[in-house]
């Protein structure tokens, strides 16, 4: 099967020859659309709101009543209102995913606002944007005394966002047809699976479910061997699971992983991170065609290449430490970077006392990300390998004869030749990831924090990773909230989403 | 907290008490303090200055005092762990037997407040049993007994709640009243 690359849809139109400007029908499509989201969303919030009612959580019963009704009778009025007068095309894709994400997260926000354990709404929006893109920042206050049913819905929306929200409402849009490509690959998804995106949107699913049902298990196995009884040893199992698979890390502890104080523990949620960050086309070919291609694949490659490069630097400054000290703290925080994951068992101090050089290599880590079609965010394997592909090629070809034509290839799911359009491709989304790691470092740096954690902290939440040095907190300047929350909704749709929806609205003055 | 608590000694002194001067100054105060970052939480106690200073400490007899919170965990070489928080600070307490927690009752949750004890023990800096930063107790005296916190709900968060649901219920039927209407002609 030939993969289906972002660029082949991102530019389907010569924006030098025409583009597209929306009228007045385009947004009551993408209206009544949200209205839609919004509605699937409001359906969500009644899992958590079951769960006050089955812990008889009150005060959390009524935040998530008033969240529920508030957010369901805005779906309604919107759909109402907004009549469905198109079918969705290519034009209402890149507003629907965009202004998807950010209403999601500015409703899904306001039951934790309503909980009192955030300082204000912009804190609340921050973790709910936090959840959705999968990061794992978070900004709560007294985490341990927390609710069952805002946990619920803090991990719920990780699990949401990690299949992708949109990804999670094609399976019921029987409206969008054909345009469902264009909305799957909006959420920054690049390849198909099968090839009917619905039938692929309903595979990453049923994936996510047998691995749900596997690490539930398993984590609620061990949980429960360490004393935590039942029905909360399957709550915070489940947690885990959603926090480790969609590649979020969040936890239902103040200490994150650390407070389990489990070998076993950490080590299955290494399992459960890597097969969050591996592409779900990976796990189709595996489960169903053929399964030496994890051996042979390119993306596997470059992790473990990117991945073993790393260990050494972490290994080196962390040389004088007892082999489960760097097997407890180096290796897990990087492979928790790597995958974007962002479970940690450390504190702010002791990763910061694990040095400037093994900070270093955790930067990277994030940066470079998990595979395309995956829950996680950054760079991503596939586009890393191809940029050092290229550099590779080009001093080959530097030492071939003039007239020499070289091609190489690589091997993803069967061998590509490649091209200078996908090479393009890698180094657009590279530059730009760069631009906004760098971009989010000076402005923590405008406000006064030091270069390496405003590094650490902006690649973190563009990249959705989560881990932190210490300037996320609730007592952090308004305006760096803002920033990350940015950033992280940038970084999990990949940019062009939002890119061609403000081009749209400039385009809307233009007229 | 510091600089506000000066700025109404201040006021007090000038003996304010005109209503618009009062809403003013609680917005000038407000603004002191997100310009000046001033946080909401408690300065670091006994636990915040340890894991702040950790090489001073390592390996040495240690009192920390705390909230306990969640519950106690087996940890796989036969001990047992316990979570303590102070402040913004957590570490986890280890213990050779169960018996060093007997008198812990009470784990800080949802709506609970743990039991705060007060725990003498040795601080590890990197343990060399668990490779983490922790506290091997001695000895565990209980502070103050934990207790359960009455949830209280306003009657302006249900009647909002109420409201709202009574809003959403007649949206739907009226949604769905206007379906059947275009289905049937």
């Amino acid at each position: 099967m030939q993969p289906l690359y972002s660029q082949d849809i991102f530019f389907p139109y010569s924006f030098n020859i025409m583009t597209i400007s929306p009228d007045k029908k385009d947004f009551f499509t993408i209206i009544h659309i949200l209205g839609r989201i919004i509605l699937g969303l409001s359906a969500c919030m009644l899992i958590p709101f079951s769960v006050a009612l089955f812990y008889k959580e009150m005060g959390p019963f009524y935040d998530f009543s008033t969240a529920v009704s508030l957010s369901a009778a805005l779906g309604i009025v919107l759909i109402i209102l907004f009549p469905l007068e198109k079918d969705i095309g290519w034009i209402h894709t890149f507003f629907i995913v965009s202004m998807g994400w950010v209403v999601a997260s500015l409703l899904g926000a306001l039951p934790l606002y309503l909980s009192h354990h955030y300082a204000c709404f912009l804190d609340a929006w921050f973790e709910a944007m936090s959840g959705f893109a999968t990061t794992g920042l978070t900004l709560v206050k007294d985490l341990d005394h927390l609710s069952f049913a805002h946990n619920m819905w803090r991990h719920l929306m990780m699990f949401i966002g990690g299949q992708g929200i949109i990804l999670a409402s094609l399976s019921l849009l029987s409206q969008a047809k054909g345009s469902v490509l264009g909305l799957y690959i909006g959420e920054a998804r690049e390849e198909k699976i099968l090839p009917n995106i619905i039938a692929t949107a309903r595979f990453i699913w049923r994936v996510s479910m047998v691995y749900m049902i596997l690490g539930v298990s398993v984590m609620g196995y061990f949980l429960f061997r360490e004393g935590i009884i039942l029905p909360k040893a399957f709550l915070h199992a489940l947690w885990l699971f959603f926090a480790s698979f969609d590649t979020g890390g969040f936890a239902p502890q103040a200490q994150n992983i650390a407070y389990y104080h489990s070998e076993g523990l950490e080590l299955i949620t290494i399992v459960f991170m890597m097969l969050g960050a591996i592409n779900f086309n990976l796990h189709f070919w595996v489960w169903f065609k053929n399964k030496k291609e994890i051996l042979k694949n390119f993306e596997i490659h470059t992790f473990l290449i990117t991945f073993f490069l790393l260990l050494t630097i972490v290994f080196f400054a962390l040389k004088g430490y007892t082999s489960l000290f760097i097997f407890r703290k180096g290796f897990y925080q990087l492979i928790s970077a790597h995958t974007g994951c962002g479970f940690t068992n450390l504190g702010f101090a002791e990763l910061k006392g694990m040095g400037a050089l093994s900070v270093l290599a955790i930067i990277f880590a994030m940066m470079i990300g998990g595979g395309v079609c995956s829950t996680t965010g950054g760079i991503k394997l596939m586009r890393i390998g191809l940029v050092f592909k290229s550099f590779l090629m080009e001093i080959r070809k530097w030492m071939m004869p003039n007239k020499a034509v070289y091609k190489d290839t690589y091997h993803h799911l069967e061998d590509i030749i490649v091209e200078d359009k996908k090479i393009r491709n890698a180094f657009i989304f590279f530059s730009l990831f760069l631009a906004v790691y760098l971009g989010g470092a000076l402005i923590g740096m405008l406000l006064g924090y030091p270069a390496l954690p405003s590094l650490f902290e902006s690649v973190s939440a563009t990249a959705n990773v989560g881990l932190s040095l210490g300037i996320t907190s609730p007592t952090m300047p308004a305006f760096l909230k803002a920033t990350y929350i940015i950033q992280m909704w940038l970084g999990r749709l990949e940019f062009f989403s939002v890119f061609v929806s403000l081009g749209f609205i400039f385009s809307l003055f233009k007229k | 907290m510091y600089l506000l608590g000066l700025y109404s000694l201040y006021l007090r002194s000038k003996g304010v008490t005109n209503i618009m001067k009062k809403v003013v100054n609680v917005v000038i105060l407000y603004l002191m303090a997100l310009i000046s970052g001033v946080s909401a939480y408690a300065a670091p106690g006994r636990l915040g200055y340890i894991l702040n200073h950790p090489d001073k400490f390592d390996r040495k007899v240690v009192t920390v005092e705390g909230e306990a919170i969640g519950n106690l965990l087996n940890d796989n070489r036969g001990g047992v762990w316990l979570n303590i928080f102070d402040a913004g600070y957590n570490i986890g307490i280890y213990a050779h037997k169960k018996a060093v927690f007997k008198d812990v009752n009470n784990f800080g949750a949802y709506a609970k407040r743990g039991d705060i004890m007060e725990v003498k023990g040795i601080f590890y800096k990197n343990c060399p049993l668990h490779a983490e930063r922790d506290i091997h107790a001695v000895s565990v005296k209980i502070v103050r007994r934990g207790y359960a916190l009455r949830e209280t709900v306003s009657g302006y968060e249900k009647l909002t709640s109420f409201a709202l649901s009574i809003i959403c219920l007649t949206l739907a039927a009226i949604y769905f009243i206007k379906l059947e209407y275009a289905r049937r002609h």
